[in-house]
């Protein structure tokens, strides 16, 4: 124990935390793990009330001004009703990592309800954009079937994701804050 | 060292949770404001209605009187007006088609008079080749952007019109235009 206790209690010590003994510090681990595993909870807890693979997203372009902005966030929903045109959606196009937030404006559907993939033809806009969304699928598509979808936007939040979208492009700043948190965990005493 | 951070995180804390609650309330009072727009649609004539390279194709010329001044309200960010067509046909249950789509960002722009034409990216098409005759329904909707909050969706429809028994086409149709996309 005094292997690990000995580094341990130097590495708090100059935290400014050298009074604490292993019990505090399991407990103060105990509750990280609870922080995490508590963040986790919610997050698959959304995904199975949505029914959205991805409950909030960030969006990354311009193509949906002025009614989203890049580093605006917006919350998805799955549900059972089909899909109408004018409804905005989030897809991800086969082999792209990077889902797309974009309008509807075609729905063509052979047997409402019956839940078949490519039963489902949808075409979208990005209401920017001056073209339908065509140019933007893989060559030689000409719809997107169920199976692209991840749900429809219900709800907005403007600007907070500019958080994500700083910590994607300096990935030292998501560092930071987490060591940062971290230590505060950690080291808070209640 | 340590009290600086507990105060700043205390005070992050307040400060976040305050504008969650400033932001769920907003967005609550949206309930609260029932608009009553005044809405016309009606065709004014039937264009033309061609058989292209995936579809049928319909072109028509539609008259659009919508005063929505009263859909704005201070959590409207902008609306997102449209209209509509849709169908069904024996190899398609449903066919919900765009045809025309307006941005409103201001209450001063929101009472929207005009004569829309089809015009690219939207085409009043059928992958099914059963235009002809087919009796097809408007709607026009329109979705509200919150500035913080649940987006909003009302539609109101304008009967059912039938479209001619024969391709046919007039000046109005683009002479190009035959694409098909």
């Amino acid at each position: 124990m005094d292997l690990i206790k000995g580094p341990l209690k130097g590495l708090m010590s100059s935290l400014g935390a050298g009074d604490m003994d292993l019990r505090q510090l399991l407990t103060q681990g105990v509750n990280l793990g609870l922080i995490v595993t508590t963040a986790l909870m919610i997050w698959k807890g959304l995904v199975l009330f949505t029914g959205s693979e991805s409950p909030v997203v960030v969006v990354l372009s311009g193509s949906m001004e002025p009614a989203f902005y890049r580093g605006d966030i917006l919350f998805l929903y799955m549900g059972k009703k089909p899909f109408s045109a004018g409804e905005v959606v989030v897809f991800n196009i086969n082999g792209r990592d990077i889902p797309i937030v974009h309008r509807i404006i075609k729905v063509h559907e052979k047997d409402p309800g019956s839940g078949k993939d490519d039963d489902v033809r949808i075409l979208t806009k990005g209401d920017n954009n001056w073209g339908d969304d065509r140019a933007l699928y893989n060559e030689g598509q000409q719809w997107l079937n169920l199976k692209h979808l991840m749900g429809r936007v219900v709800g907005y939040l403007p600007l907070i994701g500019q958080a994500t979208i700083i910590m994607n492009d300096y990935p030292y700043v998501k560092y930071l804050l987490i060591g940062v948190l971290g230590i505060f965990v950690i080291t808070s005493k209640d | 060292m340590h009290t600086y951070l507990y105060r700043l995180n205390t005070l992050f804390t307040i400060a976040s949770t305050t504008l969650a609650v400033i932001c769920v309330a907003t967005s609550l009072t949206d309930w609260t404001i029932r608009p009553d727009p005044k809405v016309k649609l009606a065709v004014q004539s039937y264009d033309g209605l061609q058989k292209e390279y995936r579809n049928d194709r319909a072109w028509l010329t539609v008259d659009v009187e919508a005063d929505l001044r009263s859909v704005f309200h201070w959590n409207t960010k902008q609306a997102f007006v449209y209209i509509t067509a849709d169908f069904k046909t024996a190899q398609n249950a449903v066919n919900e088609v765009m045809i025309w789509s307006r941005i409103v960002q201001e209450k001063g722009n929101a009472n929207v008079r005009e004569l829309v034409r089809l015009e690219y990216p939207y085409a009043l098409t059928d992958p099914s080749y059963s235009m002809r005759n087919l009796t097809c329904d408007l709607h026009l909707d329109w979705e509200t952007v919150p500035v913080v909050g649940v987006l909003h969706r009302s539609r109101r429809s304008f009967g059912e019109f039938v479209f001619p028994g024969d391709y046919f086409r007039t000046k109005a149709v683009p002479r190009n235009s035959n694409s098909g996309w």
